[in-house]
């Protein structure tokens, strides 16, 4: 009986096809900006990418009746604006005001297909000759947003645009500009090159902690990662060997990850790709027909090598997010990254060590405790190795 | 412990071959291209005289209700602003779909675009196409809507999940195919025609669906062919005979030529210092201009400039020759006040689509190049704010 659980227990892993490892949720805002005289506005684009859509919904719909009434539209609208900053000169922040809005179906958000638009107004004090200096910034939706902020060719031919600047993942923007007098030179209008950019301060905070969401954002849907964290927790017997084991595995990925972050380390995904699903259907086996091996210094050697090409995979996933950062902003970016792929090892890791533990307690004498722990050890690896198998088939046969 | 090996090693051994042709058979088959009929507009008579003849043809095959559904009045600007990036099952296009036209019609409506457009531009056109077929009968389309609601919210996004850079896992998990098929396809591109094909009187021709609309506004011998939206998702596939398809190669590979022949002080002005996510000017931002970024192209040399204008050509050059030839003239004219900007990373491996968004803004152009998160999917967008929908040449500025 146990062993035809267990056998389904396998079939059931075996099955397991998760749905798009390493796949990043995005709420792209975009926000134009019109400047005239005495007024400025602003119109923001939103549209919450597939994957969001179902939480963005949710707050969206609040009462989650499946449409979007007035009341809830105005309430988002007003949520958004206080996640807006303008300030004009460094003084004093202006006002925003909602001019219109125009939400999206239900149906449509759910697709990813959803734009909300809203615009806003404010209004600005009148100025002199003098360069005026505008500062917007948008902190809606951080972890997952993208943003977007241009300003458009002003429509009063008396204004003239002198400079733009933004931070990289443009959620501060800053615009120079003039009402009145001679206009400085077009080419002037984007920073020259040989001006040393003053880089916005870059809120080392803030990129650390997005980051840090977004390892542990990817360790929870790299389903590959898992099954081999997975494999590792059951060929360990006591606590001590799974920490050992793990300090082995982190240090090697956190090693490659920081090299090929930093473009200091390039392999191909063709080569890292099936050497994952490798490491995984080694693991399992080696839990199966060599536990005792699973103790020793050749699981701490192996956990260490196949780390390094793990480590090389989280870098994909993390350069997506990067390029073009500033090299400070990279390495709290590589930091708050590792530390978030570290806490998602831990989630699962540790219930799943607690839960194995929990279970041995449940056999009364020493030899049926043993017993049970090959068995669960057994036939999870087992499970392990075929999804394993899978993923190596499939890292073969796909095209890079 | 010895005892459960042979266990182990037996359902290891039964399900592995088990699990391995379950996942070889949802593996995507791609379809046979299109054979691409022949083209070309025989340079006599003139290109709109043609242009009308062939919209003729083509509304002569059509019976009293289609023609009724296909044509739109010249100052129907609901339906001239009616064209998208997204499917047509969510953003429904006026006109009728090549999925609703017999065979006869079906060729009649082709052969007007091969007079519209260049031989390369109709290519580009039906790869595209073909690119939303593959899309459809491949495994990584998302489920479709409104069928799925027990998948997880949202489920994954569209096309390839692919890591960039390692090709993880495919989703698995969906019927290929199936209901989500009404969707996508090649056949889901619709025709509509706004104003009478007129040799004098302005008269336009919209074609376009999923990752594709082109806008095409006559006026006399001018065509116009802004705005107009090409996009791919995948945007690289193989035909049946093992050939490998890149709609939207040459955008991508011309790019990365000419960032690579600038020089360092030139690609410094070049590169923004930050990450542009995504169309700053797509649907929905007609009328608009925004301040030009990067690099002025009055600074390039003579070869670098032939470059830009061979990637300008790639949008502008859709149009049929005629057309196009005098838009490049106008191109021509405002290079020196033309900014070339780009966001991202400045390599690529050979074959692949860069992760970089590029612009490039003149006094009548804005072209963008924006890659989508996903591997493989590409979306651009091609305006001339100062004649987009030929507007200038209808009522020009008092």
């Amino acid at each position: 009986m146990k062993a035809r659980l267990a056998l389904l227990a396998v079939v059931f892993l075996g099955w397991v096809a998760p749905a798009g490892a390493h796949r990043l949720d995005e709420y792209l805002q975009a926000t134009t900006m019109a400047v005239e005289k005495d007024h400025l506005g602003l119109q923001l684009r939103l549209t919450p990418g597939v994957a969001v859509a179902g939480q963005m919904l949710a707050s969206l719909d609040a009462d989650g009746d499946g449409t979007i009434s007035d009341a809830e539209q105005r309430a988002y609208a007003e949520h958004v604006r206080r996640d807006l900053s303008l300030t004009l000169d460094g003084a004093g922040s202006l006002t925003l005001r909602l001019v219109s809005s125009s939400f999206p179906g239900t149906e449509e958000i759910n697709g990813g297909l959803g734009d909300i638009v809203l615009t806003f107004e404010a209004d600005l004090p009148p100025g002199g000759v003098a360069t005026r200096r505008l500062t917007f910034e948008n902190h809606h939706e951080r972890a997952i947003a993208v943003y977007l902020v241009n300003c458009l060719v002003p429509r009063d031919p008396g204004i003239h645009v002198v400079a733009q600047d933004r931070s990289y993942d443009q959620a501060r923007y800053q615009l120079d500009f003039t009402t009145g007098g001679s206009a400085p030179p077009l080419s002037t209008a984007s920073v020259p090159a040989n001006a040393p950019h003053q880089p916005t301060a870059t809120n080392d905070l803030p990129v650390f902690t997005t980051f840090f969401w977004h390892g542990v954002y990817h360790i929870l849907t790299g389903y590959d990662h898992l099954l081999f964290i997975s494999a590792l927790v059951l060929g360990a017997a006591t606590l001590w060997d799974l920490i050992k084991v793990v300090t082995a595995f982190t240090l090697a990925h956190s090693l490659t990850l920081t090299l090929a972050a930093l473009n200091l380390v390039h392999v191909s995904g063709r080569v890292v790709e099936p050497l994952i699903s490798a490491s995984i259907v080694c693991v399992a086996l080696q839990n199966i027909f060599w536990p005792e091996r699973a103790r020793g210094w050749s699981r701490l050697a192996i956990a260490f090598f196949f780390g390094l090409f793990h480590g090389l995979g989280f870098a994909g996933g993390l350069r997506d997010l990067m390029h073009r950062m500033q090299t400070g902003t990279v390495l709290f970016a590589i930091l708050g990254f590792s530390f978030g792929v570290e806490a998602g090892h831990q989630m699962v890791l540790l219930p799943l060590f607690a839960a194995l533990k929990a279970a041995r307690r449940t056999r009364a004498d020493a030899a049926t405790r043993a017993r049970l722990v090959s068995v669960l050890r057994c036939f999870g690896s087992a499970g392990i190795s075929v999804a394993g198998v899978y993923y190596f088939c499939v890292a073969l046969t796909e095209p890079s | 412990m010895k005892s459960k090996s042979p266990l182990s090693l037996l359902s290891i051994l039964v399900l592995t071959p088990f699990v391995i042709s379950r996942m070889l058979a949802s593996s995507p088959t791609p379809t046979a291209a299109d054979e691409p009929s022949q083209s070309d507009a025989s340079a006599t008579p003139s290109a709109t005289s043609q242009a009308v003849g062939a919209a003729n043809a083509f509304l002569a095959t059509l019976d009293e209700t289609q023609r009724a559904k296909v044509l739109f009045a010249f100052n129907d600007d609901k339906q001239r602003a009616r064209w998208s990036n997204f499917p047509t099952g969510f953003v429904p296009r006026g006109g009728i779909s090549l999925h609703d036209m017999s065979e006869a019609q079906r060729q009649a409506a082709m052969a007007l675009l091969t007079v519209v457009l260049s031989p390369r531009g109709f290519e580009k056109v039906q790869q595209i196409m073909e690119a939303d077929e593959v899309f459809k009968l491949s495994d990584h389309q998302r489920p479709p809507f409104g069928n799925d609601k027990d998948h997880d919210h949202g489920g994954p996004p569209p096309g390839n999940d692919k890591d960039h850079d390692r090709g993880g896992p495919p989703p698995g998990g969906f019927k290929p195919g199936g209901p989500g098929g009404a969707m996508f396809g090649k056949d889901l591109y619709y025709f509509s025609i706004l104003g009478t094909p007129s040799e004098k009187a302005p008269w336009m021709l919209q074609y376009g669906g999923h990752h594709l609309a082109l806008n095409l506004t006559f006026v006399g011998e001018h065509g116009v062919i802004t705005p107009t939206l090409t996009g791919a998702q995948p945007a690289t596939y193989t035909t049946a005979d093992g050939k490998t398809v890149r709609p939207l190669g040459p955008e991508n590979d011309k790019a990365f030529a000419l960032l690579g022949a600038l020089d360092d002080a030139q690609r410094r002005q070049a590169v923004l210092k930050y990450q542009v996510g995504d169309l700053v000017l797509g649907p929905g931002h007609d009328g608009q201009t925004i301040q030009p970024e990067g690099l002025k192209a009055s600074a390039l040399n003579e070869k670098q400039r032939a470059m830009l204008l061979d990637l300008i050509s790639q949008w502008a050059g859709i149009a049929s020759d005629r057309y196009a030839a005098a838009r490049m003239e106008e191109i021509k004219a405002g290079l020196d006040d033309t900014w070339f900007a780009w966001s991202g990373p400045t390599t690529v491996e050979a074959g692949q689509y860069g992760k970089a968004y590029y612009r490039i803004q003149g006094p009548k152009l804005v072209i963008e190049y924006a890659p989508q998160h996903e591997a493989d999917h590409v979306h651009t967008m091609y305006r001339d704010p100062t004649n987009d929908y030929g507007r200038a040449l209808i009522a020009p500025a008092p």
